[in-house]
């Protein structure tokens, strides 16, 4: 059968569900979408699967307001309806926050992100935290300035490589409530670990990351 | 334990998904509001422990009953553990995160001999004493299912009742007599008064251990084994359910997380109409009875919708000898392959009827082909109950090669009674053979030591040597044209101890664990020596349960137990 419709599912993750990573996402909605009857498109060939695109894998253990997956139907559905019969469907922390119809013909949104925006909270950090010392907003924001005043930062990435991240970085600004935020270029795909940057900024090891809050907040795309 | 506490402990293991209690179709039960709660205890992994059916069954078997809950906990991993031992936090369940002491009852299902450590580990990490005498009634009942228990004497002194047999009505009977005798539990019912334990003891299919001495002869085998009073039964028969009528789970656990069955498991058959003599499944699972096909097209129809999976295994020890089978997968794809849904069969018989449904099947998807001939030449084949000739073994390849397979697995025992070196070289021969006709047919070739089980037409015999085992282990992988993957004989060893073993081994395990030893079955994790060491400072013999030939007369550690029933008698 042929698709006749494309929509985009605009969703959150959020709480326990952020420890289930990219690949196992995708199998726990392609579940969700055959539960909920959704008449989804599969792709032709020996092995069918669903017709669809996910947004960019997150990290595992990261919160996001911004994920979204584009399926292609093999019957035109009722959006709001849609909407509630998905959400039975989905196990708690999975939340459909909006689904709107695209044109069956055109580009994913993936192709056309330019900025990650990311929401970096250590409240929880500065209050768990086994580094010594208790820091202050302003010594955060020195940590920030002193970061940003590089010209070039190297660290490595997912594929092991050395790469100046420096250009990547749009901006890091303190926020209140403890939270940082951060705008990400992604250049070359998302081979960048936000993770990794912080890491770097705040000069602590990995483990003492553990209990920073990081939650994808918004797909730019300028 | 708090939820906030697992949040403080997650970022900091490896698969956090693992202990988040947050399935599709997971049950959370008012806690105070059951009246018996249970605990679920899958003593490996739980990317194992979640694909285990009878753990499925149960779980939704005591849920559904208004009075009592049921929850899940499976061996934690190395790092989780380091971490709860840390921070002084006891092993919680999976759905309430509530310690397992909590509970009423921790049911362990023992799927193989090398469990055992980590049914120790897990009863550790709860603040539980391990040995049943050093529990009160303040502590949960511990009970203990699944194959294993077809001689579960290694694990008396730790487990308070053993279930033989299908679970499915006993589990119900036990949850019974817990409620009558609940009030009067709080007061030690276990080393003073053992009225709790005599009432299990009258459930038929249930065995407590604790009910029994057992006397030794001067040459350490069995001389007596004495019931401890009154109305405790001599022998303890196994337990079998009618499958038309059994219960069946229709909104089945849907992990979120990849499990090593991760697809809905349909068992159409229990048991076996075979009698391979080697084989100790169909005596476990025994005697062979079928699902009917309605209530199957049933079953599949709601958990197909209640999970959303898209792939349907077909499971028993041999699904292709399901009465009509060819006709229930056609039934089967006419109701579900137009919806994307794909069936799969676990290891086939050699033979061309299980391959042409084979075939039937990989139409929507491909599945891979496995086949156990388990010996290379006919003569062993047959003393051991495999009745397939070289002649038919090789057409059936050809026609697999012929439908497009290009990739078979094989599985073979070595160390089989009467086995010769002719034997050996039958196995090269046979895959030479195939690999001579079709060139660019490969093999993935398991080779597995051959352990005398418990209530087999072996029982009494001696395992080969493990010199010997390495040898030919050896020699197969040197000479087969083909991948070859072989068992650690030493492992298959311990299995031989364990599974033919008696009540003096617990004092081996309870040392073996102290030493560090779990995981026991994991190749990374597996450590002959210190099992060695364990054995000698408790001054017991391994050998003399691995290697010595019992004697027709004797008094075996599971002769109370039975098994057998009806032999290979087909209740459908
Ligand atoms: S076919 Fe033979 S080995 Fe397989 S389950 Fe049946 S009896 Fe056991």
């Amino acid at each position: 059968m042929n698709s006749v419709q494309r929509v985009r599912i605009e969703y959150s993750k959020k709480g326990p569900i952020r420890y289930i990573g990219h690949l196992d996402l995708i199998h726990t909605f392609f579940r969700a979408l055959k539960r909920a009857n959704l008449p989804v498109s599969y792709t032709q060939g020996f092995n069918p699967r669903i017709k669809c695109s996910f947004s960019p894998a997150l990290p595992l253990g990261f919160a996001s307001e911004a994920e979204y997956i584009e399926l292609y139907l093999d019957k035109k559905i009722d959006i709001s309806s849609s909407i509630g019969n998905l959400q039975k469907e989905l196990p708690q922390g999975l939340t459909v926050r909006d689904m709107e119809k695209l044109p069956l013909f055109g580009k994913s949104n993936n192709v056309k992100i330019k900025t990650v925006t990311y929401r970096i909270n250590l409240q929880q950090f500065f209050g768990k935290s086994t580094v010594p010392g208790q820091a202050s907003k302003e010594d955060i924001e020195g940590k920030i300035r002193n970061f940003l005043d590089k010209e070039e930062i190297f660290l490595i990435n997912k594929k092991g490589r050395r790469v100046n991240i420096r250009p990547l970085i749009l901006s890091i600004e303190m926020e209140k409530d403890w939270n940082i935020r951060l705008l990400l270029k992604v250049r070359g795909g998302f081979n960048f670990n936000p993770r990794i940057i912080i890491k770097t900024l705040l000069g602590v090891e990995k483990k003492d990351l553990a209990f920073v809050e990081f939650t994808r907040e918004k797909f730019l795309f300028w | 334990m708090e939820k906030t506490v697992l949040e403080d402990i997650l970022p900091f293991v490896s698969k956090p998904g693992r202990y988040l209690g947050n399935e599709w179709n997971v049950i959370h039960k008012d806690w105070e509001r059951a009246q018996v709660k249970v605990v679920l205890c899958y003593p490996d992994i739980y990317e194992l422990g979640m694909s285990n059916l009878g753990l499925q069954i149960l779980y939704s078997i005591i849920n559904q009953r208004q009075d009592s809950l049921a929850e899940r906990v499976y061996a934690p991993g190395l790092d989780i553990e380091e971490i709860l031992k840390d921070r002084g936090i006891p092993l919680f369940s999976l759905e309430s995160k509530k310690p397992l002491k909590d509970f009423d009852i921790i049911g362990f299902t023992l799927q193989h001999e090398l469990s055992y450590t980590n049914v120790l580990n897990i009863l550790n990490l709860a603040n539980i004493p391990l040995r049943s005498r050093n529990r009160n009634g303040k502590f949960p009942l511990i009970i203990a299912g699944g194959p294993s228990v077809s001689n579960p004497e290694p694990l008396a002194d730790f487990i308070d009742a053993f279930v033989l047999g299908d679970g499915e009505e006993v589990i119900e009977e036990i949850i019974e007599t817990y409620k009558k005798w609940s009030s009067r539990l709080q007061s030690a019912f276990r080393n003073k008064g053992n009225g709790f334990l005599k009432a299990l003891a009258k459930i038929p299919g249930v065995y407590v251990p604790s009910l029994y001495e057992v006397n030794y002869k001067e040459d350490g085998t069995i001389q007596r084994m004495e019931r401890k009073g009154d109305g405790i039964p001599e022998r303890i028969d196994k337990r079998v359910v009618d499958l038309e009528t059994s219960h069946y789970p229709l909104a089945p656990l849907v992990p979120l997380i990849d499990i090593s069955q991760n697809r809905l498991n349909l068992e159409i058959q229990r048991g076996c109409p075979h009698s391979c003599r080697f084989c100790q499944s169909q005596v476990v699972y025994g005697p062979c009875r079928v699902r009917p096909k309605k209530r199957l097209l049933e079953i599949a129809e709601v958990s197909l919708k209640s999970t959303g999976y898209d792939e349907m295994s077909l499971t028993s020890l041999s699904s292709t000898d399901y009465p009509g089978i060819e006709e229930f997968i056609g039934e089967f794809l006419d109701c579900f392959g137009k919806n994307h849904t794909s069936i799969s069969l676990p290891s086939l018989r050699p033979d061309k009827f299980s391959l042409a449904l084979a075939i039937r099947i990989r139409k929507i998807r491909k599945t891979g082909l496995t086949f156990a001939p388990e010996a290379g030449s006919e003569r062993l084949r047959k003393l051991i109950g495999k009745k397939i000739s070289d002649e038919e073994f090789a057409s059936t390849i050809s026609q697999a090669y012929n439908a497009g397979w290009r990739l078979v697995k094989l599985y073979f025992m070595i160390g089989l009674p009467t086995e010769e070196e002719e034997d050996i070289e039958a196995i090269i021969r046979l895959v030479k053979e195939l690999k001579k006709r079709h060139k660019n047919l490969n093999f993935n070739i398991t080779i597995a030591p051959f352990v005398p089980k418990p209530h087999t037409s072996f029982q009494l015999l001696p395992m080969e040597k493990l010199t010997e085992l390495r040898r030919k282990k050896d020699y197969l992988s040197r000479r087969l044209p083909a991948q070859v993957k072989g068992h650690i004989v030493e492992s298959s060893f311990l299995e031989a101890v364990f599974s033919r073993g008696d009540r003096r081994l617990g004092m081996v395990l309870e040392k073996a664990w102290e030493m560090g030893c779990k995981f026991d079955q994991w190749k990374e994790h597996f450590r002959f020596p210190v099992w060695q060491e364990a054995f000698s400072k408790c001054s017991i013999d391994p050998d003399f349960y691995v290697y010595r030939k019992r004697d027709s007369e004797e008094i075996l550690p599971w002769s109370h137990l039975e098994f057998w029933g009806h032999p290979n008698s087909r209740m459908a």
